[in-house]
């Protein structure tokens, strides 16, 4: 191989490198950026469902029942909780079902957890759980967790979390 | 020879990497723009729910008061906010449903407000221009009625358009 050979090819790998660590260096700048705008926004946007949800006026089939928000429900639903032959008994369902169907309709694309916590028991005793079946699958690798949290009974502490994905569903 | 050879090989390879850069920085710009519109919408959203005119509360809108609530009648009072106006803003009722067994969204007006039989509330809208791709932003909200001194639970949804 002729020595003008070499340098060129020389030159020309040591350019390639030097290309590739500015692309290397730029991914590095840019990417932390718009990784760590996710979680902050969906923190928030978790916590304003919940806020958003806890106040909004829970509707009874019931005509003689009283209008009460979500939160008072799920307190007097959680007073009631395991009593034997009380009517309330089967609330737990019925606010399950309406929540899933709100969470479901605003949530469309995205993954979530809702846990309904009473803290001052057994902390790993969940009250109410209503889960999107494939938030299992979010991880580091194709999704961040985040959680937004709300304080609904200090009295005996009950606590709402809900969780979303930062990954999307295909629809 | 050797030398003009060096040259064109080193500007072939400034122009791959100049190529990539470009790329690389027209991307960037493309998700700075949609972050900007996304901060911009969001910023409107929260102005909104934050007026005087509407508002009921932190994060809550008195839909009585959005059914008056008319801000083409005056740009240039509302001029500060809605900037160069291309873009939509309506409230959507999520829960509780309606009544009726109509599916799509139902706009309300001063007569099906009262019977409870929609579901939506154009808050803003002064795009005259064709559909064109369109940046949505949400934002969740209480919406009260004042009649049945009850909230519902809502979407407050901004259509910018690019």
């Amino acid at each position: 191989m002729k020595k003008a050979q070499v340098e060129i090819i020389g030159l020309l790998m040591v350019v390639i490198l030097l290309v590739f660590i500015i692309l290397l260096a730029l991914w590095f700048i840019v990417k932390p950026v718009q990784q760590d705008l996710v979680p902050q926004r969906q923190a928030i946007e978790a916590k304003s469902i919940l806020i958003t949800l806890m106040k909004t006026t829970y509707v009874d089939n019931d005509p003689n029942s009283i209008d009460v928000s979500f939160k008072e429900k799920i307190n007097e639903c959680h007073e009631h909780d395991g009593i034997a032959g009380d009517p309330l008994a089967s609330c737990v369902q019925t606010i399950q079902d309406e929540v899933s169907g709100i969470l479901n309709k605003i949530l469309k694309n995205k993954e979530y957890t809702l846990e309904i916590k009473d803290e001052s028991s057994d902390p790993a005793d969940v009250f109410m759980v209503i889960e999107d079946d494939l938030i299992a699958g979010c991880n580091a690798d194709n999704g961040q967790k985040t959680v937004g949290e709300v304080i609904l009974n200090s009295g005996p502490l009950i606590k709402a979390k809900l969780t979303l994905c930062s990954r999307a569903i295909l629809a | 020879m050797e030398m003009i050879f060096v040259l064109l090989t080193l500007v072939v390879i400034i122009f791959i990497g100049m190529f990539f850069y470009f790329s690389f920085s027209i991307k960037g710009i493309e998700e700075k723009g949609a972050q900007f519109i996304d901060i911009d919408a969001t910023t409107i959203s929260d102005s909104i729910i934050g007026l005087p005119e509407l508002t009921c509360g932190p994060a809550c809108v008195d839909t009585m008061k959005v059914l008056v609530f008319k801000p083409e009648t005056d740009p240039s009072y509302y001029k500060s906010l809605f900037k160069d106006g291309k873009m939509r803003i309506t409230l959507e009722k999520v829960y509780p449903p309606l009544t009726s067994s109509a599916v799509n969204l139902v706009v309300c007006d001063n007569i099906n407000y009262y019977t409870g039989d929609c579901n939506s509330f154009i808050v803003y809208n002064v795009n005259k221009l064709p559909a064109q791709a369109k940046e949505i932003v949400q934002n969740t909200v209480s919406l009260y009625y004042p009649i049945t001194n009850s909230y519902g639970f809502g979407l407050i949804k901004i259509e910018v358009y690019k």
